[in-house]
């Protein structure tokens, strides 16, 4: 197995990390993360690929501050998550988690709304509202504000919630949001794909950070600035995008025989053979 | 979890008119609970009491009636049916179900069993106390319970993250608490186990100023501090895991919600008896109607809570008079059908 | 507050005795059905203004306005009746509603729990008192006094006192009475002997537990004849048509209210009761 690559950034903002320091994540006997150390730049995609069972989902929720590493620790700014007041981390970060459910008919853009309670209102602000119809756009959910949250299709239950995350960092001034997306392709279409990762694309040109878990590999070829990959709970590889996504290293983690094309805009495309 | 949509009008900021129709028909509720009874009066007469008892006036006429029967009636009928309703209300919203009622964590049945146990069991406390005292040591006794079934419930529900166990755990006490009443029973003399039997109906006979004092601070300080959790219910609805990404701490809440809704229900039960239906029926129509964002639903759960409990508490005193049915029998007389009409007019809407 | 609260509800009283005080006539509610019985004995009945829900004799009794259970009644319901006199038996309460009466003036009189010829007798003087009726108690009394004179003289003279169980059909397993109960009071007194002495109260009691009971007179109350089926039905319980009653068909239906009540009427209804017992073979 070759050691990762660790790889910084040239640009500045060089503090304003979100990383994970030697985690090591077991519960009980099961070792779901070992001696992972990943730092995420803010202004860059960071895709975290690997097979099934890698400790991807686990790594991003120790990245969010939901799980406790056994062992080392995330870090934002230099500050361990653990130390940091609920709330204000709150501002600072937001995750789309896999299948969010919600059971209750609240309108589409009060689920966006629901974003806004880490900034501290009890009641929606003229603010809150400016953000609110700002995220709803973006994810193309303007027209379904006034509409049944469960009488949505999953897509649009699922752009639903990507606008509430969004509206939790939105204004995120003093210091670059992080925007931590777990498998946000599933459940969508194509089209509805390409879009969501358009956004965290342009997001990033905001100067906000962008940390995706990632199936479909060409999803992470296409918008990725830079890769991890993940095995078995080790990071194999860490750096930018086409020096992980190597043919030759794909097709051993995932045990299938893959070969990498180039598209035409130079991307790489990756296909089994 | 399938919730059910009614078209709704574009609420908005409209919480403050809803919320104030609410009051008003409290306000018309309590005068009018107020005015009926086995002696009945007049709202002019009620009113007249009122004014001249604020203004420090010598009391004329029927002012006596309303003043030192019903007055305290009418409060005590107001707080516990709020306290039920937003209990309720914060249950269905924690547990993220909205056939949730306040009793599912136990303080019904515990109270119960506690009551029941001092009615059968505690004839020689009873017997020391003046027979005045001994009612309240039956509703002392009946805190106690509810709140040692609650504390059970947590301890053992509260292993895991998430209102799984929580559940369970409610369940499990709650057949236990069930199983002690049924030996009680078995035990009970004739006059015992009417006297349980009433009392598991539920009534607000025997009102007077002073239990009054001693369960509303009970009753009116989670009320004040329930709708003040709104926002964290709501993300609660998400999930756990969700509220905690926005910055809520969902274990500390929980624990919280759950004693205080503890404290609320069982001070409303041990006073008065087992009022069903309460806790379960109003958040559930106000959602129904209004969405379920709680910073609507809690004082409104809590002001038509009131009323309804205003209202039941009338036909309980009215129906058979001079006797009195339990107020219990009543809300599930209302609230049963009532609820049934309502579904068979509602559109379904898409499963979650 | 809750001191005042004593002052208002003595003006409540005053404010529904003020329209009272002018006809000045007696308003009496009777809270127990042996009481109610007193009453109409002692031929004060125009007095009475409310009854509770035991007080089911004469029939007369049943047209007055039911204040509810005497152990559950309602405050205002009772003082919507401007009563001046409220007799009740020693456990009426609840005792926040009991509380409240009080404290509205009006006057309370409780009579205590009477299972004894002396009880009865006692509890005839003090309604007569109450009612200031103590002329026609007198006479009552004597009366009672001499059945019940009557009665233990008979029941000295019993040879055997034959094996009674008093059963409450009830569904699944029909209830015997126990110890402590007025069914049992009222064996003995009758000169029976009163063999469900295991519990107290009113309890289930199995098939097999009847048949080892072997009971010789089994007691129900009239009141419910229909509703077991008469003689027959009760015949057809399990167990009962094993036991020595059974058997010899000695299902015997007593007036409850009257015997169990321990009114009045109980003396002349355990003297019919004495002759039953007597006339069992062993």
């Amino acid at each position: 197995m070759n050691l990762a690559v660790d790889w910084r950034a040239v640009s500045g903002a060089d503090e304003r990390v979100l990383e994970a320091r030697d985690v090591h994540l077991h519960y009980g006997s099961r070792r779901v993360l070992q001696a992972v150390n990943l730092r995420a730049q803010p202004g860059r995609v960071l895709a975290l690929i690997g097979p099934n069972g890698a400790g991807k989902s686990s790594l991003l929720g120790v990245l969010a501050g939901l799980l406790r590493p056994s062992l080392g620790m995330a870090m934002l700014d230099g500050v361990s998550l653990a130390r940091w007041p609920a709330p204000e981390l709150a501002r600072r970060r937001a995750m789309l988690s896999q299948r969010v459910q919600l059971g209750f008919g609240f309108r589409a853009e009060e689920v966006a709304m629901l974003g806004r309670s880490p900034h501290g209102a009890a009641s929606p602000q003229a603010s809150d509202r400016r953000i609110v119809e700002a995220v709803l756009r973006a994810t193309g959910t303007w027209e379904l504000r006034q509409r049944n949250y469960l009488e949505l299709s999953g897509g649009e239950q699922q752009r639903v919630q990507l606008a509430r995350v969004l509206a939790q960092i939105w204004d995120c001034r003093e210091a670059p949001g992080w925007l931590l997306l777990d498998e946000p392709e599933a459940g969508l279409d194509i089209a509805h794909q390409h879009e969501l990762l358009g956004h965290a694309r342009q997001l990033a040109g905001q100067g906000f950070g962008v940390i995706a878990v990632l199936h479909e590999l060409n999803l992470a070829a296409r918008y990725a600035d830079d890769v991890a990959l993940l095995a078995q709970g080790r990071l194999v590889r860490h750096g930018g995008r086409d020096q992980v996504l190597d043919a030759q290293v794909l097709s051993k983690i995932y045990g299938v025989a893959l070969a990498c094309a180039r598209d035409g805009e130079g991307r790489p495309l990756i296909h089994a053979v | 979890m399938n919730s059910i949509a009614l078209p709704r009008r574009h609420a908005l900021s409209a919480r403050a008119w809803a919320l104030g129709g609410l009051a008003a028909l409290l306000a018309v509720a309590a005068i009018g609970g107020m005015a009926v009874g086995a002696m009945p009066l007049s709202a002019t007469q009620v009113l007249g009491a009122l004014l001249r008892w604020l203004d420090g006036l010598p009391m004329q006429g029927q002012d006596a009636v309303v003043l030192t029967l019903r007055l305290p009636r009418v409060l005590m009928a107001s707080l516990v049916g709020a306290a039920l309703a937003c209990s309720g209300a914060t249950m269905q919203g924690l547990f993220r179900n909205p056939l949730v009622e306040p009793g599912l964590v136990g303080v019904s049945a515990g109270a119960a069993l506690g009551a029941i146990g001092m009615i059968v069991l505690g004839g020689a406390v009873t017997a020391v106390l003046s027979p005045l005292l001994g009612s309240f040591a039956i509703a002392g006794a009946a805190f106690g319970g509810g709140l040692l079934a609650t504390f059970l419930v947590y301890r053992f529900g509260s292993r895991r993250p998430g209102v799984a166990t929580l559940l369970l755990a409610g369940v499990a006490i709650n057949a236990i608490a069930m199983a002690g009443v049924g030996v009680l029973t078995y035990l009970a003399n004739e006059h015992q186990l009417r006297d349980l039997t009433f009392w598991t109906l539920g009534s607000l006979g025997g009102t007077s100023w002073a239990r009054l004092g001693a369960v509303a601070p009970l009753l009116l300080l989670p009320l004040l501090w329930l709708p003040t959790q709104a926002r964290a219910l709501n993300a609660l609805l998400l999930g756990e895991r969700e509220a905690s990404l926005l910055g809520f701490e969902p274990r500390k809440l929980r624990r919280r919600l759950v004693t205080v809704v503890a404290l609320a229900t069982g001070a409303a039960v041990a006073m008065c008896g087992v009022i069903g239906f309460v806790g379960l029926l109003v958040p559930h129509l106000l959602r129904l109607v209004w969405g379920p964002d709680h910073r609507l639903l809690l004082p409104g759960s809590a002001l038509a809570g009131a009323g309804l409990m205003i209202g039941a508490d009338a036909v309980a005193r009215v129906a058979v008079a001079p006797a009195e049915l339990p107020v219990g029998v009543i809300t599930a007389l209302l609230g049963g059908p009532f609820f049934l009409w309502l579904l068979s007019r509602l559109r379904t809407g898409e499963a979650g | 507050m809750f001191e005042r609260s004593r002052c208002w509800l003595g003006a409540v009283a005053l404010a529904l005795c003020a329209q009272v005080a002018a006809a000045d006539a007696p308003r009496v509610v009777a809270l127990g059905g042996d009481i109610t019985e007193t009453v109409y004995a002692l031929d004060a009945q125009q007095s009475l203004v409310g009854v509770d829900s035991t007080s089911l004799w004469p029939a007369a009794a049943r047209e007055l306005p039911n204040v509810g259970y005497v152990r559950q009644l309602a405050a205002e319901g009772v003082l919507a009746l401007r009563p001046n006199l409220i007799l009740a038996t020693h456990d009426a309460g609840p005792p926040p509603v009991m509380a409240q009466l009080r404290e509205a003036g009006v006057r309370i009189e409780l009579m205590p729990a009477t299972r004894t010829p002396e009880g009865v007798v006692a509890k005839v003087r003090e309604i007569g008192r109450a009612l200031g009726r103590e002329a026609a108690a007198d006479a009552i009394a004597h009366r009672i006094e001499t059945q019940y004179a009557e009665l233990s003289k008979a029941v000295a003279g019993m040879k055997s006192h034959p094996r009674v169980l008093f059963l409450m059909a009830t569904e699944g397993s029909p209830k015997a009475g126990g110890r402590e109960t007025a069914a049992a009071s009222a064996i003995v007194l009758a000169g029976g002997t009163q063999i469900a002495d295991g519990f107290t109260g009113y309890k289930p009691v199995s098939a097999e537990a009847l048949v080892a009971l072997a009971p010789d007179v089994i007691l129900l109350m009239r009141e419910r004849a229909d509703e077991v089926g008469g003689v027959s039905g009760v015949l057809q319980l399990p167990g009962v048509a094993l036991t020595p009653a059974g058997k010899a068909r000695r299902i015997v239906f007593v007036d409850g209210q009257a015997l169990l009540g321990f009114g009045p009427r109980n003396a002349e209804h355990e003297l019919e009761l004495q002759r039953v017992f007597a006339g069992v073979q062993p």
